[in-house]
């Protein structure tokens, strides 16, 4: 029926390779996609790794003033908290146990938070670390931190070796701190 | 128990949609008549073991039968009975077992409407693909997706009990079953395509049947999509109800596809315009449910609603690549059936109106896949983790979704035959002085964000284009303008009503919306763009699922509001639940930021303030409503111009009502089809 | 041709009675149009003034992506890491920086994903041109198909047709019913050849149902096709249920944890190959936390130690490196990676060319991926050439 209208339009050589072209675009695709690693919630590198810190220096929710150059020669875990923050709670005891092994220093920063509730925290898993105020969380800014806690690695000489989301234990701080040793920082 | 019911359930569903499958295969290859009964009958078996299974899981959740894994995550003992219900579409497992469920209604009833219609070979090649389908999504219950795996090790005595956010808001148990139906029941208006182009079947019956199907899809996804946007709105706490984000994404792929079917198949019945634009867009919209549940069910993009991860993503990505392959292959194969139809006179005839139309929806489609699937690109090309935001869908698709607006008032009053420019600058007179007015009163009134006014200019142009349609359609013709008004034929006008609401509320609640936070001592009060709050203090409610901590807020010492933060069961992260206060005019939404860190201490209230946010969910309703009346609306109206020719509108030109009835529909009503075939065919055994 | 045809249909309207004349029409949608147009462009040309340091920070707060939330700007957020940026922006602005200076210093601490849209540079412009390219290009087919539509149209001469009718004066004579039958049915007839058969050959009279189909109905009553379709039955259900039975056997005994973990692998994995070693060891670590026994995880998890302990000389790494590895082969026998390592550790602490040698080809029989052959290869014909005495041919390396 009615064979000339419908075929006078375009020619059928023509619609199989546009159909053959899509074809293969939907398969380009598919494959692409399927070969994906997953990436919802995909840990993303930091783009200050392997650069200098970024200067920490300010009153500590003690009172006193602090600043991270003064570690300078030392590994230091710089440990983002907050009183308010339920998974700090459970990483506080394994920083005090890396504080007290020696390895390195633990400078923490108190994101967002009041001084009162974050001495009360400290002192509450006897945490005699510095603890540089931040209750504006510009310091974070500067270090892109998310959501505490986050923590950093600093090299002796200053440069940001890993940053860590979610709580740290003690032995794997160790590890790395090994680790970099043996990579020469 | 449970767990042996629901896997029986499953067991017989897959093996009786096989057999299913075979039997219609052999049915329409071997052309053995005879095994289409047998296949009929498994398909319904399949169905039926589908029901078993849902039951089976229902009985798990609701009696806390912690020995199934997934009751065991997804319900706790304090889990209230709704939530417990809903608990099955709360996690992947149960979800595809709803999926499945659905779809096996859908396939029930496919098979009783296609009763009489036994031996043709459209209907079984339609039930082929169904079952196809079926056996598919009753597949991956039995590998990776299963629900009734058990609890390993010892069975806990309390289950974690359901996501926070899932069990927050009774919407939950409506709005994932809705959505379902939306989406799986696309499912079979693509099956009755694909089985009238495999059976080279030329009756108008099964496109009739599938464009019918497929607006109860389109109403259904609607209200889904709507009720998705109201729970995010209403639970969320971010004052928003849409972010682009991949799950929402891939429910609106499909959607706006099934639009583009809608009037593409409309303008076929009418006008006898071809097939092509119907057929692509049916079968891209069944293809985009599934690559959308490959989306959210793969864990390959990052998504608020992501399921796991887990193999189920290479099983679905295969599924979608084979429905596009066949679906491609059969219409390069009868391309010339599809692209046959009458010619267009005029570049303005309805047909090419809507031609414009679905290659906008399709362009609209496009760029939220872009959007949606660019990260992935980029984290492959450039190695970087990006966004892609909401600022991005907006500016492209905004633009688009101006000219529907003008599509949508220029394409009702056009014939399909085409219309002279001055007849049509006439007809659409009373919206064009309507929209000069209120373009007019927003300047003088100090609009002054071009956006927004092209927004408004358009709607009121649009709106009242589709407005003086339906009066003219309803009043003057000698009949009861009420049952004139709910005719079949004006449900698309009521639908376009409903877009037009919904654009209005979505520019004015996202331009005029105030959004601020107040830090408020028990007692003191604070105006806050006109509207007064005031902070009486706070309470704390403890129920078996969940503490709260409430804050109490009047509203212009009115309304009490009760924004809450709230812990459920053995979840630590706190969730804020807010309080809404609606109005037709206006939203004031109060969230509690921060509680009071000591007894009599401040609080931190969030206030936004959206004006005209209700009618989003009133248009979208209306919307949904307009496809509903298109299929129960009253069917025919008798009207006096009909009688004598005059034409609705006074340029005596003809309308489409005239257009179409002298060629005749070329599908009718079902109604009619089985009275007819059951007269005609001796075949019914 | 179709103007013509307009102005044919035109012309018969003007002997109905109107209610608008002509010129007024054109008044009308004129002064419409002026409105319209007038205060549009007026609006486009006052919004374009300088934005206030206030409407700056709203435009910037939308610019940014909370850190801390999926899908949200900075300005839809209120996590206290959303307040963070919202207060930076606001003293960036008063300290009058200009917006690509502080884009560039959330990118430097935050990288490209702080961004809420991706930058419109370099090779990102492509997402923010593809969709202007894919309209137009859309606009274009279809405008040429509508194009070629009329063209069709045209030589089937169904134009000329409706003008000879539209100038038929005495049409009009014909009242109201003129009008239906000028559009409708004098086109009908003209391709009635064609397409409106077509459309009134479908009107389903009978079901399509070809005669074979409905003979073999009858045949199909027989006892043997019965029992046909009874076999045919009972097959599928045995291949089901053992096939069934199966299947919930394997989701049974492999039920939850799968997917957390693999990710984080794979990343590490990556991270061992790009040489991130800290980076590896601190996601390794995070899967032994969940599952202390995953293979992977233990046996690269030792390779890094061990290699380490190498750079440092630390025999106690090298060891821990070493049994790490042999409790990911003691868990997966046949795991290639692990062997691999295994043979490099042997060559390494015993010079031990035989036990490598075996433990080598052990993980080429597994028949790793690729890459990790390539990788290892290479370090194990190394590792071979610098033990005095030792060709570097253990195997052929496929």
């Amino acid at each position: 029926m009615s064979a000339p209208m419908a075929n006078a339009r375009t020619g059928s050589s023509g619609i199989k390779w546009f159909g053959g072209a899509i074809a293969a675009v939907l398969l380009a695709f598919s494959i692409f996609v399927a070969t994906r690693s997953p990436a919802s919630n995909a840990i993303e590198a930091s783009p200050i790794v392997e650069h200098v810190a970024p200067a920490i220096s300010g009153p500590t929710v003690a009172g006193g003033r602090f600043a991270l150059r003064s570690y300078r020669g030392k590994f230091v875990l710089v440990n983002f908290f907050a009183s308010w923050c339920a998974s700090c709670a459970i990483e506080e005891p394994q920083l005090v146990r890396f504080s007290k092994s020696g390895i390195g220093k633990v400078l923490a920063v108190d994101f967002q938070d009041e001084n009162g509730p974050a001495r009360v925290f400290l002192s509450r898993y006897g945490a005699s670390w510095p603890a540089v105020a931040d209750p504006n969380g510009q310091i974070a800014i500067k270090w892109g931190v998310s959501a505490p806690p986050e923590s950093f690695l600093i090299s002796p000489s200053g440069v940001v070796l890993t940053k860590i989301v979610g709580p740290v234990t003690a032995k794997e701080l160790r590890i790395l701190v090994q680790v970099a040793k043996a990579n020469g920082y | 128990m449970n767990a042996e019911l629901g896997r029986i359930g499953i067991l017989i569903s897959l093996v009786a949609s096989l057999a299913a499958v075979g039997l219609f295969l052999v049915a329409l290859l071997k052309k053995r008549v005879g095994a289409i009964r047998h296949a009929r009958s498994f398909a319904l078996l399949s169905v039926f073991g589908v029901t078993v299974s849902t039951f089976a899981i229902e009985r798990a959740l609701v009696s806390h039968d912690f020995s199934i894994a997934f009751v065991a995550q997804n319900n706790s003992k304090e889990t209230p009975l709704l939530f417990s219900i809903s608990g099955m579409w709360s996690a992947l497992q149960g979800s595809i077992l709803l999926w499945a469920l659905i779809l096996g209604i859908n396939l029930a009833a496919l098979i009783f409407l296609t009763r009489v219609r036994k031996l043709e070979a459209a209907s079984n090649w339609a039930l082929l693909v169904t079952s196809v389908t079926m056996a598919f999504f009753v597949a991956m219950m039995f590998g990776p997706a299963n629900p009734f795996a058990l609890t390993q090790g010892t069975i806990p005595p309390d289950g974690l009990g359901p996501n926070p956010l899932l069990q927050n808001y009774p919407l939950v148990a409506v709005h994932p079953p809705l959505l379902y139906l939306g989406f799986v029941s696309i499912t079979i208006p693509f099956a009755l395509w694909i089985g009238a182009l495999l059976a080279k079947d030329r009756s108008g019956f099964y496109r009739e049947l599938a464009r019918r199907w497929a607006i109860i899809s389109f109403s259904s996804l609607t209200l889904g999509i709507t009720l998705g946007a109201w729970w995010s709105y209403q639970v969320l706490g971010w004052g928003g109800f849409w972010a682009w984000d991949p799950v929402e994404n891939a429910a609106l792929m499909p959607w706006l596809f099934l639009v583009a079917y809608l009037h593409s198949a409309f303008a076929e019945k009418r006008a006898g315009s071809g097939q092509l634009w119907s057929y692509a867009s049916i079968t891209s919209a069944f293809a985009f449910t599934i690559l959308g549940t490959y989306f959210t069910r793969s864990g390959v993009l990052q998504s608020v609603h992501a399921f796991s991860s887990s193999t189920l993503g290479d099983i679905l990505i295969s599924f979608f690549l084979l429905v596009c392959l066949v679906s491609i292959y059969l219409g390069v194969s009868n391309f010339s059936l599809l692209s046959q139809r009458r010619p267009g006179s005029s570049w303005s005839s309805r047909t090419n109106l809507i031609k414009i139309n679905n290659v906008v929806f399709a362009a609209i489609v496009l760029i939220v896949l872009l959007g949606t699937v660019f990260p992935l690109f980029a984290s492959a090309l450039f190695g970087q983790v990006i966004t892609v935001g909401a600022p991005y869908f907006n500016s492209y698709v905004a633009p688009l979704g101006a000219l529907l607006l003008v599509l949508m008032a220029i394409a009702p009053v056009v014939p399909y035959r085409g219309l002279p420019w001055r007849s049509l600058l006439e007809r659409l007179t009373f919206a064009g002085v309507v929209a000069g007015v209120v373009g007019a009163i927003s300047v003088a009134l100090g609009l002054a964000r071009p956006g927004l006014f092209g927004v408004f200019v358009l709607a009121a142009f649009s709106a009242s284009a589709t407005v003086e349609q339906l009066v003219r359609r309803s009043f003057g013709h000698g009949i009861n303008p009420f049952r004139a008004l709910l005719a079949r034929k004006n449900g698309g006008l009521l639908s376009h009503l409903g877009v037009v609401m919904v654009a209005v509320a979505l520019a004015s609640a996202t331009s005029f919306g105030h959004k601020g936070q107040l830090r408020l001592n028990p007692g003191q009060s604070r105006d806050f763009f006109g509207e007064k709050i005031s902070y009486l203090g706070t309470k704390t409610v403890v129920t078996p699922a969940q503490t709260s901590l409430v804050a109490l807020v009047t509203l212009n010492g009115r309304e009490l509001m009760q924004p809450a933060i709230s812990q459920f069961g053995s979840y630590t992260q706190p969730v804020g639940s807010p309080a809404v206060s609606a109005e037709l005019t206006k939203d004031v939404y109060l969230t509690l930021d921060q509680p009071p860190t000591r007894v009599g201490g401040p609080v931190l209230i969030g206030i936004i303030i959206q004006p005209m946010i209700d009618w989003l969910w009133i248009g979208a309703s209306v919307i949904s409503l307009g496809g509903f009346l298109s299929i129960f609306g009253f069917r025919k109206i008798q009207t006096k111009r009909l009688r004598d020719g005059g034409a609705g509108f006074p340029d005596g030109l003809p309308h489409d009502d005239e257009v179409e009835r002298d060629k005749g529909p070329s599908g009718f009503p079902l109604g009619d089809v089985d009275a007819e075939v059951a007269g005609s065919g001796g075949f019914r055994r | 041709m179709v103007t013509s045809t307009s102005e044919g249909v035109s012309q018969v309207d003007t002997k109905k009675k109107r209610f608008l004349a002509g010129g007024a029409l054109m008044a009308i949608w004129g002064a419409i149009a002026v409105v319209i147009l007038g205060s549009f462009i007026f609006l486009v040309l006052s919004s374009t003034t300088a934005s206030s340091d206030a409407q700056r920070v709203v435009r910037l707060e939308g610019e940014f992506k909370c850190p801390s939330c999926i899908d949200l700007s900075v300005a839809e957020s209120s996590a206290a890491s959303s307040i963070s940026i919202k207060t930076f922006i606001k003293n960036e602005v008063a300290q009058g920086v200009s917006d690509a200076q502080i884009k560039d210093q959330l990118v430097a601490s935050y990288g490209n994903s702080i961004l809420f849209t991706p930058p419109k540079s370099g090779a990102y412009l492509v997402i923010w041109a593809l969709p202007i390219g894919l309209v137009l290009l859309l606009a274009f087919f279809s405008l040429r198909s509508m194009l070629s539509q009329k063209d069709a149209a045209l030589a089937r001469g169904v134009g000329n047709l409706e003008d000879a009718v539209g100038e038929d004066e005495n049409l009009s004579a014909l009242g109201v019913s003129g009008d239906l039958n000028l559009s409708s049915i004098p086109l009908g007839d003209a391709i009635s050849s064609n397409k409106t058969r077509a459309i009134s050959d479908t009107r389903p009279d009978r079901p399509a149902i070809s005669r074979s189909f409905s003979r073999s109905l009858r045949r199909a009553t027989s006892s043997t096709k019965r029992r046909y379709l009874a076999l045919f039955g009972a097959i599928f259900c045995i291949a089901g249920v053992g096939l069934g039975v199966y299947s919930f056997e394997q989701s049974r005994s492999q039920a939850a944890n799968l997917s957390l973990e693999s990710r984080e692998l794979s990343q590490a994995i990556g991270y061992t190959y790009s040489g991130q070693d800290v980076s590896a060891l601190r996601l390794l670590s995070l899967v032994l936390r969940q599952d202390p026994y995953q293979p992977q995880a233990l046996a690269y998890q030792g390779w890094l130690l061990f290699q380490a302990g190498v750079k440092t000389k630390a025999p106690t790494l090298v060891q821990k490196g070493e049994q790490l590895v042999l409790e990911a082969i003691a868990i997966q026998p046949h795991y290639a990676d692990a062997h691999g390592f295994l043979s490099m550790i042997d060559l390494y602490i015993y010079h031990e060319t035989t036990q490598a040698k075996k433990q080598f080809n052990e993980f080429l029989a597994d028949s790793p991926s690729s890459t990790i052959r390539t990788d290892l290869s290479a370090a194990y014909k190394a590792a071979l050439s610098a033990i005095p005495g030792q060709s570097a041919k253990p195997t052929t390396v496929p």
